[in-house]
């Protein structure tokens, strides 16, 4: 296997990833040279891009300005795939709007999941358990392995790599297993609920997680294999669509995007929750911002994400998986038979739910594409009053139009696919 | 729940104290699950902002997003949130303005570029409206939209189911039946 560049550890950029002799870099950073030249009353070509379009990852429309094969412009249109979750959730119960979550950003739904469920908490002010907080770690870090699988397989196949998409299915689809396991569904789990979670899970789940990191980092070797050294995707990816560190920040990048140009940031470094922070992990970091170092840093992330798994089901604690505040999780079945608080409670929850306390409250979840926040306000009552998502790749694709000006029109496919945007997250 | 005494919170308080320094009692604070939210008036809204933004000792440099919250009851319906992040000091600010109907608000778009897209968001679904942006149209919903669907006014979705009892209330004149008060001539035949 060649030689890989050095893993990025937490936040302390490393040199330059040399460029190999005999390789012309296609993107010698000439933006600015170009963008002087043009403004000289030439006609600029539209160009619709999507939104029915493979490469747009969903229904994405981009409308370019071209001089030549040059984007002078790209002006990113959206809203095709708007549910209108926010106001779904004023009129569904806290729990009822766990299913809805999962449909925002539906290549990692158990994230959206936790993060919802983290806000609604903070509001209620109770705490999980420590093994519902540890099985939430894993199902989140598999969620994340599962989604950057499918961007690093579309990605690749969009320029041109088509066997990557075998590949990285074919890992995703075990973990898909796994989420099948436990919840009974393969993608929209609704498995990490307000107060715990769905169920415990069963014995079979353990050694199906040690199974599957024993095996992906090897996998993970593979795929840089692949591409990490591969000339032709060194050729694609080096010095195209840079975003530089203050304007990703100024744009509110955030995951991914923010990181590959240097940006230690990381929700779960920052502001650790459900106990992050009894994990060792790093924080892999960019130094460019350009397409090929967000993809260093989104496959670094896997290998992370596999460390965390490891560590949290070596460390996995025995013990009930939903709290124990009767007004928020519903009561064990055996106690209903002996008490009649109890069957009132289960009562209640199911009819009517619980009432947080008149308030509100932000917090984030480090999704898979970035800082992933809830922010609640609550009147008292039974719903949410108002619930506002703020969908990472939201943020993210409204830098687009810095990435990919100057840049060569076939060369949007490449940044869109860095970006790792899901349509789902975008207009919720 | 809104005054103006000490801040008690770790999160957020740094903002809250820096603003209260510069700009006095018009700032208040707000404290909620542990974090502070800090409002100003609408005319300090830029130069809290920029001071956000800019000042070493606050440095909130991240747009993390910024929304509204519709209480229609109020005087000033709407609540609009800031949410803003240093990644110096790692904290959170939630700055908070009160407008009501049909009142500009600056834009922050030119202090950080990322809010421009939520500003359109926030004239999109609230129907806000921001002063000084460069491209305030729909971003979500088609161009010919009516309506700002997250307004508590606005109907979710569903339309009123007609009952016996309450025809009235669920029909206008012209889809009434003839036999009902205030029906429409021949409007609707009775099944």
């Amino acid at each position: 296997m060649a030689t890989l560049p050095p893993i990025r550890g937490s936040g302390t950029p490393v040199d330059e990833i040399p460029v190999q002799e005999g390789i012309p870099r296609l993107h010698p950073g000439g933006q600015g040279e170009f963008l002087d030249k043009i403004d000289q009353g030439e006609e600029l070509l539209e160009l619709n891009m999507g939104p029915q379009h493979p490469s747009t990852h969903g229904v994405l429309r981009l409308v370019l300005s071209l001089d030549g094969e040059r984007v002078v412009e790209c002006r990113p249109d959206i809203g095709y795939l708007h549910t209108g979750f926010e106001k779904s959730f004023e009129s569904h119960t806290y729990q009822q709007c766990i299913p809805l979550t999962d449909r925002m950003d539906y290549l990692a739904p158990p994230i959206n999941n936790f993060g919802f469920a983290l806000t609604a908490e903070k509001l209620l002010g109770i705490e999980v358990p420590v093994r519902a907080q540890y099985i939430r770690v894993i199902v989140a870090e598999l969620s994340r392995i599962a989604s950057h699988l499918i961007w690093l397989g579309t990605h690749a196949m969009d320029l041109g790599a088509t066997s990557m998409f075998m590949y990285c299915w074919r890992e995703r689809d075990r973990i898909l297993d796994i989420m099948e396991w436990i919840s009974g569904v393969r993608m929209m789990t609704s498995f990490i609920r307000v107060g715990g979670l769905m169920a415990d899970v069963p014995s079979e789940f353990v050694p199906m997680v040690k199974a599957f990191i024993a095996d992906f980092p090897k996998r993970v070797d593979e795929y840089e294999a692949l591409l990490t050294a591969n000339p032709i995707w060194r050729q694609r990816t080096i010095g195209l669509g840079a975003i530089d560190a203050a304007s990703a920040l100024g744009y509110g990048c955030s995951g991914a995007t923010l990181r590959g140009s240097g940006v230690p940031y990381d929700v779960r470094k920052a502001h650790p929750y459900s106990g992050y922070d009894r994990f060792q992990f790093d924080v892999p970091v960019g130094v460019n911002g350009d397409v090929y170092d967000r993809y260093l840093v989104r496959v670094r992330e896997m290998r992370e994400a596999c460390r965390i798994v490891e560590q949290a089901v070596e460390g996995l604690p025995g013990g009930p998986v939903n709290t124990s505040d009767r007004k928020v999780a519903a009561p064990p079945r055996a106690e209903i038979d002996n008490s009649m608080e109890s069957l009132i409670h289960h009562f209640k929850l199911y009819t009517e739910g619980f009432r947080p306390p008149a308030g509100s409250c932000y917090s984030a979840v480090e999704s898979a594409r970035g800082e992933l926040g809830f922010l609640m306000v609550s009147d008292g009552g039974n719903r949410p009053y108002r619930c506002k998502v703020r969908g990472p790749s939201f943020s993210n694709l409204s830098a687009l139009s810095q990435m990919v000006r100057g840049e060569l029109v076939a060369d949007v496919v490449a940044v869109v696919g860095s970006i790792d945007i899901i349509l789902g997250d975008v207009d919720r | 729940m809104v005054d103006t005494g000490p801040v008690t919170v770790a999160e957020g308080r740094r903002a809250a104290d820096h603003l209260r320094q510069a700009f006095g009692d018009s700032v208040k604070v707000a404290e909620s699950c542990a974090q502070a939210t800090v409002e100003v008036p609408p005319e300090l809204l830029v130069p809290a902002a920029e001071e956000l933004r800019r000042h070493p000792d606050c440095l909130y440099e991240m747009p993390v997003t910024m929304t509204c919250v519709d209480w229609p009851e109020r005087e000033d319906r709407f609540e609009v949130v800031y949410i803003l992040r240093s990644l110096v000091h790692n904290d959170l600010c939630r700055l908070v303005v009160r407008v009501a109907d049909g009142q500009e608000l600056p834009t922050l778009s030119i202090l950080y570029p990322g809010l421009g897209w939520h500003e359109r968001e926030c004239y999109d679904l609230f129907g806000l409206r921001f002063a000084g942006h460069a491209d305030l149209t729909r971003i979500l919903l088609p161009d010919d939209w009516e309506g700002h669907p997250l307004r508590k006014d606005y109907v979710s979705f569903g339309e009123p189911v007609a009952f016996t009892h309450n025809l009235e209330w669920a029909l206008s004149p012209q889809d009434r039946p003839e036999w009902m008060p205030g029906a429409v001539r021949g409007s609707v035949e009775r099944p």
